[in-house]
């Protein structure tokens, strides 16, 4: 209910009592004048949005009174309070007038509060969307960096894998550079010469001497790791006795040597063996140290294809 | 508005012209009675006559009669013109204060409407983006 219809009431309620209590020189818009302007006093806004209003209400108030006690006539005192009566109704109107515009004010701040709270909505969905996006680059960039690690990890395994192959070939190689020194290996234009002495056989005979299994076992491991070298193993003896005896037991003595490789495995095509006879001496035959180096079995492992001197052909 | 009444009107002006040209109206009369008038002018003016129609039409009958007291050209004819005048006054500023209230009153209201309008709608666009929320996750 606001001011103006609590006026209204307010005036019926007061017109009824003084209709009841009619008591001499009684002023009915007295009565009404007073209880409208003792209403709009009340109001706690009265002072903000009516003061002046109020403050005339108040004053025509008291000149209606006063007009009446001093016995002025019903129709001055009805006049005078009149004018107090319309001061409190217009009064009422700017209370009422400032109480809608506190409504409208209160109503801008709403909107804008809404329009806010909007906005703030709106940036916490972007912020939302945003963060999910970035979420799922986040999340992509860590498969792309998982993967990348799982490739390192791979590239690394192999790196390492390659290098321990490396290293075994290094190692087999030191083994190999080892057998052949034990070998007394010579690297020569016609390949790896491996020279072994007169103690192979007894003399004049052309089988194996037990002792020799040793030098062959290790000369046959040598051969199986170089599978891709032909071999030829080559008997020389020194100058005595017949040349064709010797032709004949440098020939039985090389194939001595041959099938005892073919025995320990090694492939009897990669194996070609040659007597030379007295042909070739590496020392003198007039001494017998010279004669000793001249009887001797020699093993020629041709060199590895991709070298130099077998590649020419291509 | 033909010869045979603008002649009698003449005739009755000139007489009263003649009745009372010794008459002088108090000052605070007159004061009154344009104060009245512009009062009545700003209530037309401030729309009055829509919202707040009786209350204009109390004012404009008091101030004819105002008048009408006036034109006895005597003191206690005053006295009533200006008493009339004032009520007349007041029941135009009466007039214009409501209608005035009237506007602001529906002013504040459209804007509350308004608002609460914005406000439903930001409440479905923030259950909208909810749901754009929630169905991203």
């Amino acid at each position: 209910m606001n001011i103006r219809n609590m006026v209204g009431a307010a005036v019926a309620v007061a017109l009824g009592v003084t209709g009841c209590a009619s008591a001499p020189k009684q002023v009915d818009e007295l009565e009404a004048a007073r209880t409208v302007v003792q209403q709009v006093e009340s109001v706690p806004e009265a002072g903000k949005y009516a003061a002046n209003e109020v403050t005339a209400a108040h004053d025509a108030l008291r000149n209606a009174e006063e007009l009446q006690r001093k016995g002025k006539s019903h129709k001055e005192v009805a006049a005078a309070a009149y004018i107090a009566r319309r001061h409190a109704d217009i009064a009422a109107e700017q209370i009422a007038r400032g109480q809608a515009e506190q409504k409208t004010s209160q109503a801008e701040a709403d909107r804008q509060r809404v329009v806010l709270q909007a906005r703030e909505q709106e940036a916490a969905t972007a912020r939302v969307r945003a963060e999910t996006a970035q979420r799922s680059a986040e999340q992509a960039q860590r498969s792309a960096e998982q993967e990348t690690a799982a490739a390192r990890v791979q590239a690394e395994q192999n790196a390492q894998l390659a290098e321990q192959n490396a290293a075994k070939a290094s190692a087999n190689a030191a083994a190999l550079a080892e057998q052949l020194r034990d070998l007394q290996a010579k690297q020569t234009d016609r390949g790896l010469v491996l020279t072994l002495g007169d103690v192979l056989f007894d003399s004049g005979q052309a089988s194996l001497k037990p002792g020799a299994m040793g030098t062959l076992d290790r000369l046959a491991a040598f051969l199986k790791q170089t599978p891709d070298r032909s071999v030829t193993i080559e008997g020389h003896t020194d100058s005595m006795g017949a040349d064709s005896y010797n032709q004949t037991l440098s020939e039985n003595r090389a194939n001595s040597v041959k099938a005892a490789l073919v025995a320990k495995g090694i492939d009897a095509q990669r194996v070609i063996a040659v007597g030379k006879g007295e042909t070739t001496p590496v020392a003198s035959n007039d001494e017998a140290g010279g004669r000793q180096q001249n009887r001797r079995v020699e093993i020629i492992v041709s060199n590895p294809p991709s070298t130099p001197p077998v590649a020419l052909g291509r | 508005m033909n010869t045979f009444r603008i002649l009698p009107a003449i005739f009755l002006c000139t007489a009263a012209l003649a009745g009372c040209a010794s008459y002088q109206h108090q000052p605070e009369v007159t004061a009154q009675m344009a104060r009245t008038e512009a009062t009545l002018q700003q209530a037309r003016q401030g729309g009055a006559q829509v919202e707040a129609l009786p209350q204009l039409q109390s004012a404009r009958d008091k101030y004819a009669q105002a008048q009408q007291s006036m034109d006895k050209n005597s003191k206690e004819g005053d006295r009533e013109a200006i008493q009339l005048a004032k009520q007349a006054e007041l029941d135009a500023q009466f007039a214009a204060a409501k209608a005035q209230t009237s506007r602001t009153e529906k002013a504040a209201s459209e804007v509350q409407q308004g608002v609460e309008a914005l406000r439903s709608e930001a409440n479905r666009n923030a259950a909208g983006s909810a749901a754009v929320t929630a169905d991203k996750q």
